[in-house]
């Protein structure tokens, strides 16, 4: 009968070898996702309701007693602000240091030289920030190289210890994520068109006023994804304010870290965590809103 | 008055590259000059050079009568249009026009009633708040245009703007463009590589080849008296044989081209013994089948015979490539298919000789 004779795509199905292929295929992603992001978050969330036992243990509970602690406490009020401030400035700073950069990189006409710029930015990352963060310690200790030209050009008395400080922090802070905004801005600005700029020049703007007007928007995209990409990486770093600052300079990251591992107080640091991924994600949600609401950017 | 001066302009890049070579050019208020060439003639380093994105190396660079060469492009009143429109894509058309204005310190009365102003003159009234992604590409090059006009600038230069667009609707725009220019009487300088855009839209044409103008003049002039061979290929279709002038009796030169005896009157600046090089149109050669007495020597006329190699219809002609069997091709047209001659086919060219010119190699 001709009714039943298969379309198409009916055929494709029937003659597959494996006809249920292409769950396979899209269960993959699922599956990793599930398995390594998803499932991991929620055991964050179940732990983060139960109850702490003294020693580092803790005991199945459904309470939100962890939750009311933090918000009443310093920790949320004062550290939470502090922290958002710290990475707050470290972005401003990666973007008013890292925009001029990215500029004079990707208006060079070489792309040798742009190629060699951009490796030399790159080469910071091959360190780990461990290292790095040693290494602005000993640059900024009392006998080393900052303090001493510090004081032999009149900023400092005497060669002082800068390190550990709020200063130190911010400059190491600055100097391990400058790459990530300099490199986002740098797609982002190479992407905006040379005969866009001379349109501009033609119809009488000036520089600055192209600048202000043509590059600088179209580079809107790079500007709010690069401060994401700083300012979520700011939030979470541990090892900086460890190296380069002293308990006032910590941030949260490093107090999560000394409730599980100092305090061993497991749900407790599980709830900080949780409010931070909160607040990072309430972040993302405005920059992308930001993002979205500006035509033809890219990220 | 706005004129534009050019006198002796040379561009060097590092690397001792010479994009353009001494060239002058002076073109008057409110006339329309294309620079036309091959791409790397150095045309659009030329029309840079007059906007001030670029520097010569050497020479002077003028715009109503003042020196200009150091003058960045934002203080030389100019108005541009770009291959790519350039039309800025977080701005509305209206934001687009009005921008010169804008960035000129204009109140927004007055660029408003010139962005509709300039949308009349380009006939896309309802654009005003689109964003250009959402325009066609006729529509972008129209937007502009009304963009590089609207500051009324003193010369308006336009590099290959037309050469993004399919081929009907460049000719469109050609008419378009030509209509809007002698309407605002504004000094016009073209940059392109298409010799008939030159042709139609100009008021003198500058054939650019290598860094150096080739000729300037009017279209119908360089068309019909082309002052060197590469100027004779390049705008428009040409026969192109070389050869050493042979005899010259009553005005009537006789050219030795190897195989092929030339005719021509063109003798004036021709001497017995000179290399030079026979040009002729293919619209000048008659077509014919019919064996007719290979007679050169009475009318003057140069007489091809051959088969036909390659018979092309273009539409509006019939493009005939002749091989005489003496390894020269020859290139006849006709505008009705008469001849009705096919591949392979006998056939025979004949040339008056006062259509055969003669070039100095």
């Amino acid at each position: 009968m001709s009714t039943e004779e298969p379309t198409l795509g009916e055929s494709i199905i029937e003659n597959d070898i494996w006809p249920r292929t292409k769950y396979l295929i899209v269960s993959y992603p699922a599956a990793v996702l599930a398995l390594f992001f998803v499932l991991p978050l929620l055991l964050l969330v179940v732990v983060s309701t139960f109850e702490n036992i003294e020693g580092g243990f803790f005991q199945p509970a459904f309470t939100f007693e962890n939750y009311v602690r933090f918000f009443g406490s310093d920790l949320f009020q004062g550290r939470m602000i502090y922290t958002l401030q710290v990475a707050g400035l470290t972005t401003a700073s990666c973007l008013v240091i890292g925009y001029p950069l990215a500029y004079y990189i990707a208006s060079l006409d070489s792309e040798l030289w742009r190629r060699v710029y951009l490796s030399i930015i790159i080469s910071s990352l091959f360190l780990t920030f461990i290292i790095r963060a040693f290494a602005w310690q000993v640059l900024l200790s009392s006998d080393s190289i900052v303090p001493t030209v510090a004081s032999s050009l009149g900023i400092l008395q005497e060669p002082v210890a800068l390190v550990p400080s709020y200063m130190a922090l911010i400059v190491g802070m600055v100097y391990v994520f400058l790459p990530f905004m300099v490199l986002t801005l740098y797609t982002s600005i190479r992407e905006v068109d040379d005969s866009l700029q001379e349109a501009s020049r033609s119809l009488g703007a000036m520089p600055l006023t192209t600048f202000r007007n043509v590059t600088l928007p179209l580079t809107k995209g790079g500007i709010v994804s690069g401060s994401m990409l700083v300012f979520v990486l700011s939030l979470g770093v541990y090892v900086l304010p460890r190296i380069l600052g002293n308990p006032p300079q910590w941030t949260l990251a490093v107090l999560i870290g000394n409730q599980v591992g100092v305090e061993g107080n497991i749900p407790y640091g599980a709830t900080i965590s949780i409010v931070l991924l909160l607040v990072v994600g309430a972040i993302l949600a405005v920059g992308w809103y930001l993002l979205g609401g500006e035509r033809r950017v890219s990220i | 008055m706005s004129r534009v001066v050019l006198e002796a302009i040379t561009k060097r890049y590092p690397g001792d590259v010479e994009a353009v070579s001494g060239v002058s050019l002076v073109v008057d208020d409110g006339e329309f000059v294309t620079l036309v060439g091959p791409s790397g003639c150095g045309k659009t380093t030329t029309l840079r050079t007059i906007a001030g994105f670029e520097q010569p190396t050497q020479g002077f660079v003028g715009i109503n009568n003042n020196r200009v060469n150091t003058v960045p492009p934002d203080k030389r009143d100019i108005g541009m249009v770009f291959q790519d429109f350039a039309l800025f894509p977080h701005k509305t058309v209206a934001q687009n026009i009005g921008y010169g204005l804008q960035v000129r310190g204009y109140d927004s009365d007055r660029i408003d009633d010139r962005v509709n102003e300039m949308l009349e003159l380009v006939e896309l009234p309802k654009t005003r708040d689109r964003m250009p992604d959402q325009l066609s590409g006729g529509q972008q090059q129209r937007i502009a245009l009304a963009r590089a006009v609207a500051p009324e600038p003193d010369v308006l230069l336009l590099d290959e703007p037309l050469a993004s667009l399919d081929k009907k609707l460049r000719e469109t725009m050609q008419v378009e463009l030509r209509r809007i220019q002698r309407k605002l009487d504004i000094t016009t300088i073209l940059v392109t590589h298409n010799q008939k855009e030159a042709l139609t839209m100009s008021d003198r044409i500058a054939v650019m080849n290598d860094g150096d103008f080739e000729q300037i003049g009017a279209p119908e002039d360089v068309y019909s008296n082309p002052a060197t061979p590469f100027v004779a290929n390049f705008v428009g279709t040409a026969n192109i044989f070389s050869g050493t002038v042979s005899a010259i009796e009553d005005g009537l030169a006789t050219v030795d081209c190897g195989q092929a005896v030339m005719k021509s009157r063109d003798t004036e600046d021709v001497a017995l013994g000179d290399s030079v090089s026979a040009v002729f149109r293919p619209e000048h050669l008659s077509v014919d089948t019919r064996k007719t007495a290979a007679d050169g020597s009475g009318d003057g006329s140069t007489v091809f015979d051959g088969t036909v190699a390659v018979k092309r219809y273009t539409g509006d002609q019939i493009e005939y490539h002749v091989n005489t069997g003496t390894g020269d091709s020859v290139i006849g047209v006709e505008r009705v298919d008469e001849t009705n001659a096919g591949e392979d086919d006998d056939i025979q060219l004949r040339l008056s000789a006062t259509d055969c010119l003669l070039l100095a190699q």
